[in-house]
Parts: structure tokens; sequence; C-alpha cells
């Protein structure tokens, strides 16, 4: 008899022992609320400038690769279905404005980095460089070339290329 | 908590007076019961908008909370406060995950973390009875990835002992 009432106390500890090891006892608790303001951002840098491209042979290099690509980082916070476009645009017709013998649509660009990033030629009005949806963080590269002619006026000649960062 | 006094006398009610030593006992039994309280400093944190590049990490306002945790337990018994968010950040349909909130500690037993959507975070771990107080200092990691709204959650704290 001694025996079986030895046996039940023991087993009746193991089952407490094991239901505290399971659970937790809650003893108090506590809310605390969080808010969090998120706002409309946009930044766009352009790195890599000035390009150059090197006086060349137009018989023996023939585009001219430019001597280092542009990096381009556009940012920008926006509602998931806001479409952003990065444009370039250059401010003249042509390198050698007054003479008119370079045009700026000779320049051409490859890309790589971010898939948003777009291939394509040079023009005064606003081209794709990049176009995605949604906030995002964008980084590209763009590898310029400039066509190369016996045509061209010798000199030293500058076109500024200007880059923006907008919505439709 | 309550206290008991319990007299216990012996009243000899026959025969002649005692001449000796008179006994008497008394017994004192004190319940002190299990208690917990846990209060913050502030029930609200704000985080205002920033420049995700020139604020990577936007700190709380109040920049920190301080934690007292009151709790009267059995010896050596540990004391759990954990933290858990009721979902992610929501602005309507717009949802951040509740881990872009994370936390440093100041106070004995409390220990740095971050927020994990559906579970429990331990903020600290003591033993035995005692007032414990400390303070977390949230930040909300600040992405240009993060949709423009006003996002919302609320964080549960519990106390337990196992």
């Amino acid at each position: 008899m001694k025996k079986t009432v030895s046996g039940a106390l023991a087993a009746a500890a193991v089952v407490v022992f094991a239901a505290s090891a399971d659970a937790q006892t809650t003893l108090a608790t506590q809310n605390v609320n969080a808010t969090v303001t998120v706002g409309n951002q946009a930044r766009i840098t352009v790195t890599g400038g000035p390009v150059l491209f090197a006086d060349s042979d137009p018989d023996l290099v023939n585009p001219i690769p430019a001597g280092a690509p542009v990096s381009v980082a556009a940012r920008a916070r926006v509602a998931p279905t806001q479409q952003l476009n990065v444009t370039v645009s250059a401010n003249n017709a042509f390198f050698d404005a007054g003479t008119d013998t370079i045009p700026v649509t000779g320049l051409l660009w490859t890309v790589g980095g971010a898939p948003s990033f777009l291939a394509g030629a040079m023009a005064t009005t606003e081209t794709n460089v990049a176009q995605w949806t949604g906030p995002a963080n964008q980084a590209g590269t763009q590898a310029y070339t400039l066509a190369n002619s016996w045509s061209y006026a010798p000199g030293t000649w500058t076109v500024i290329l200007r880059y923006t960062l907008s919505t439709p | 908590m309550w206290l008991e006094i319990l007299l216990v006398g012996v009243l000899l009610t026959q025969g002649p007076p005692p001449s000796g030593p008179q006994n008497a006992t008394v017994t004192l039994s004190v319940n002190l019961g299990s208690h917990a309280r846990l209060s913050m400093s502030s029930t609200g944190l704000v985080f205002p908008d920033a420049d995700p590049d020139l604020v990577p990490f936007v700190a709380a306002v109040p920049a920190a909370i301080t934690v007292t945790a009151k709790t009267r337990t059995t010896r050596n018994n540990q004391v759990l406060l954990t933290v858990q968010p009721s979902g992610d950040l929501r602005s309507g349909l717009l949802t951040i995950p509740a881990a872009m909130l994370r936390w440093t500690a100041n106070g004995t037993g409390l220990v740095a973390g971050t927020l994990v959507t559906g579970s429990n975070q331990v903020v600290a771990s003591w033993t035995s009875s005692g007032v414990r107080t400390g303070t977390q200092s949230f930040v909300f990691e600040n992405r240009w990835t993060h949709p423009p709204g006003t996002y919302s959650v609320t964080l549960v704290y519990t106390l337990s002992s196992p």
C-alpha cells in the first residue's frame, strides 16, 4: 500500500514539472503603439563626368569610347504603383554649335547595373535612361560612345547633359 | 498580501492553578502571494519622416522608453519580459516588416533585439523577486524602398515566468 502511494506522488510531481516547463505564466502585459511616418522622397546622383572622348582617327576608332562610364543612382520613395523615369537630354543638337558638324545623336550608350536601365541615343529631348515602378533605389551605369567621322570640325567641343528623375 | 495570526492558547479550567512555568504557543503565518506589475514611461512611439540617405535609422520619439517590472515570485524563479508586434507595420493595404524596428537596451537584464512578426522577442530576463528598471531605445530602418504612408503597429509586452 505504501509503495502504491509513493508511486502516485512521483507521477503527480512529474506531471506538474512537465506542465511548468512547457508554458509560461503571464504575470502582466503592457501595450505600446508605434507610429512610423514615411514620406515621399527622391534623389538622383550622377557621377563620372565630365565624359571625355579622345581625338581619334575615324578609320581606326569608330565609335570613340568615353574615358569612363557614368554612374547614375536614382532613389525614389513613392507609391507602389507610381512609375518613375530617369531621362537625359543634351542642351544642344550639336557639339560644335555654329558649325553643326557633330550631332549629339551620334552619342550612344549601353547600360549596366539595375535592369531598369535602358540603352539609348542622345537627343535634345528627354530620352529614357531608366524606368521602373514603385519605391526603389536604382543604380546603373552608362557607357557612352561617340560616332567618329571625317566630316567633324576640329576643336574641343562640349555639350551639357541634363538628367532628370520624374513621374509621368 | 495578507497577514494571518493564529493564536493558540491552552486554558486550564480544572484543577489547581499551575505553580510552574506556563507555556503558550503563538503561530504567525504570513501569506505572500505572487504579484507582478509592468509599466512603461510612454505607451506611444513616433518615428518621424526622414531622408533615408541622411537618416538611415530614425530614432523614436521619445528616444527611450523606461521599463519598470515589479515581480514577487519564487526564489530563483526566472522572470521574462518579451515583446511581440501585433503584426507588420501597416498603413491601409501597405505593409513594412516589423523587423524594421529594432532596439538597444540599457539596464540590468535587458538585451538589444529586433521585432519579429508572430514571435516573442526577449527584452529582459531576471531571477527572483525585485523591482527592475531599464530603457529601450527604438530605431526604424529607413529605406528608399518603403512606400510612403503612416504606419502603425502595437507592441505587446508580456511579463511572464515559467
